[in-house]
């Protein structure tokens, strides 16, 4: 009972309170003097508005935005993280190059298996997202090779696809491997133990650290672009000067801060493993397993070849 | 109990192929809703254990091996007979396809025999029993028991019932040549004896090491990544010792190759031709064939297929993991 009379109730209320809406659009269209009279209004203004947006086709900026997008999560968000039996930056990136260098060099089947292995068992070490990362480029590369490879095939000679492909494998595992396992400015820095000169490393640097500033400039411009682009927008694509244009400005702008800020903070230009003003190397406890790894690496392609 | 090519009609084979959709397809709905992304590990690990375990071959007098296949063993430890089919099917597939152990064609039969039969009725009978008596190793024990001797006992339906359906013009069988009065008993000497035997030890071993070292890793719903940590250890330590498998010189009952099957005497006489089927049938070169690299120790190849193996059964569990979403439930509040 009680139910129903709350029904009612709310009918009533919801009828008054159309008519009160009505009334009050009445007053307002009669005190503003809104009457229909063609003569005084233009006759654009008496016409129903009616537009609706054509369709317009923006993959010009979604495709840019998102392989801007891509490169920046990949610089920021997949940060490589050192694990605790990692070994320390500069023997990563020697032992790295030597097992890749190796690969190449080795005519043993064998080898090149081996050493698929152990990249296979260093690659399994890793979390899940981080091996999905991982292999969307290797699997990239490997089906790259593949395609380049495949009339050695019909060619007569089914195993250099074989031996190519798996080299390809590895060495691309390899370095996302070093890539994946070890921070950028760790490695970075680490180049300075090959006597490599402070203006490349300076530069490699800044490089890696811009690419994702000036990307995202470039993604609030595309942003920027898209809000503007009203109604059909055919050569969007004439923006590209602009987007880059903006960019290369402010990067300048940024260059002259960034420098003086380093500046400030002493940066002399010089990176160093240098303490004291030595050269020095510094091993970490875990580094003995990994060169008594590359001992033994070198030693089995002495023996296979 | 691999089942290799052309030992099988490719009917029989398409046959039990599309028998096991429907079950692979309950299984990853099962898994995708009973096991929660962190113990998906769990799931790589028991298809890492299944692998090795395949790889320890015993010897029985009179020239056959056998081995465990440890499907029950993950049904058990992850608590769903699902998982188990999924891992002992994922741990086959890479037999197959790197290894040569057990044919392409011959999948189906095999995940049907050691991936659905023997993890699903082992874990029943686990669970059955485990609640009359709630002594979880006798259960675990004979469950596995039982279900390893049903999956060798369907593989021997399976091999004897080829030489009633396929015969060629002059009777001789086209694909495998024994009928089910040979088939069933050679199969199943092995496996209600030793082989059976060693899937009980491998199943209550790893159960027990399992309860001792890292109970949260089957007891807590949601377990840390260091609760697996010991189970990783066992991996490398089996991964050491699967050289054992080598002892074994002989060739499992029905895993010839084509070149052996001629002179094989089994069921009192020798069979004395290459059945037909086999000689021209299906054969896909791998990159590992019978788990040994040319040009090396044999012992090296072993441990380096038994790496491969297991690294990739955890890769592909980890990535599945990874591609999981991850599961809020919002009923519960912690």
């Amino acid at each position: 009972m009680d139910f129903k009379l709350n029904n009612t109730d709310f009918d009533k209320e919801k009828n008054s309170l159309y008519k009160v809406k009505l009334n009050s659009e009445m007053n307002s269209k009669q005190s503003m003097g809104f009457n229909y009279d063609t003569q005084k209004l233009p006759l654009w203004m008496c016409k129903s508005e009616d537009y609706e947006a054509t369709s317009d086709k923006d993959a010009f900026i979604t495709k840019s935005t998102k392989a801007l997008l891509e490169v920046i999560t990949k610089i920021k968000f997949t940060v490589g993280k050192d694990s605790r039996f990692s070994a320390s930056p500069s023997l990563k990136l020697v032992y790295t190059l030597l097992f890749i260098i190796l690969t190449a060099v080795s005519r043993n089947y064998m080898f090149t298996m081996i050493m698929g292995a152990g990249v296979i068992l260093a690659l399994a070490m890793f979390p899940g997202d981080v091996i999905k990362n991982l292999f969307s480029t290797i699997m990239g590369a490997v089906l790259l090779s593949t395609f380049i490879l495949l009339p050695a095939v019909f060619m007569g000679s089914p195993k250099t696809l074989i031996t190519v492909t798996s080299k390809v494998f590895i060495s691309v595992s390899l370095i996302g491997i070093l890539s994946a396992g070890t921070s950028w400015n760790k490695i970075t820095r680490s180049l300075k133990t090959f006597f490599i000169p402070n203006i490349f490393i300076f530069t490699l640097d800044i490089t890696i650290k811009y690419v994702s500033a000036l990307g995202e400039i470039c993604i609030n411009i595309l942003n920027s672009l898209r809000l503007r682009s009203i109604g059909r927008n055919d050569n969007k694509a004439v923006a590209v000067s602009g987007v880059l244009g903006i960019t290369f400005l402010k990067s300048r702008e940024m260059a002259d801060e960034l420098y003086s800020a380093m500046c400030c903070r002493c940066f002399t230009g010089e990176y160093g493993t240098k303490t004291h003003g030595k050269t020095k190397i510094i091993l970490k406890k875990q580094d003995i397993f990994y060169i008594f790894l590359m001992i033994s690496v070198l030693v089995l392609f002495r023996r296979l070849g | 109990m691999h089942i290799p090519e052309n030992y099988l009609s490719p009917t029989t084979c398409a046959v039990i192929a599309v028998a096991m959709v429907p079950v692979w397809k309950y299984s990853i709905t099962k898994i995708k809703e009973e096991i929660p992304k962190e113990k998906m590990p769990l799931l790589g690990i028991g298809a890492a254990f299944s692998f090795l375990g395949m790889m320890f071959n015993i010897p029985l007098p009179g020239g056959t091996t056998g081995h465990a296949v440890g499907g029950t063993l993950i049904a058990i430890l992850t608590g769903s007979p699902a998982a188990g089919c999924i891992s002992v099917s994922m741990a086959l597939l890479i037999q197959a396809l790197l290894f040569g152990d057990g044919g392409i064609l011959a999948f189906g039969a095999n995940c049907f025999n050691m991936a659905f039969a023997l993890p699903f009725l082992g874990y029943y009978v686990y669970s059955f029993l485990l609640e009359k008596t709630s002594k979880r190793k006798l259960s675990a024990a004979v469950g596995a028991y039982l279900g390893i001797n049903m999956a060798s006992l369907l593989a021997a339906i399976e091999f004897g019932i080829q030489p009633l359906l396929f015969k060629d013009a002059a009777g001789n069988a086209l694909y495998c040549p024994y009928p089910l009065s040979v088939s069933i008993p050679s199969m199943m000497i092995g496996h209600l004896t030793l082989f059976g035997l060693a899937e009980i030890v491998m199943t209550v071993a790893v159960l027990a090491f399992v309860e001792k070292v890292s109970p949260d890793a089957i007891e807590e719903k949601k377990p840390a990544s260091k609760a697996f940590k010991p189970l990783y250890i066992l991996i490398g330590a089996l991964i050491l010792l699967t050289p054992l498998g080598l002892l074994a010189t002989g060739t499992a009952w029905g895993e010839w190759g084509v070149d052996e099957i001629a002179s094989i005497v089994s069921g009192g006489s020798k069979l004395g031709y290459t059945p037909a089927g086999m000689e021209g049938g299906f054969e896909l070169s791998t990159l590992f064939p019978d788990y040994a690299m040319g040009g090396l120790p044999e012992w090296t190849g072993y441990i380096l297929s038994a790496v491969v193996g297991v690294a990739l059964t955890i890769i592909i569990f980890k990535l599945i993991s990874a591609t999981m979403k991850e599961k809020v439930d919002f009923a519960v509040s912690q």
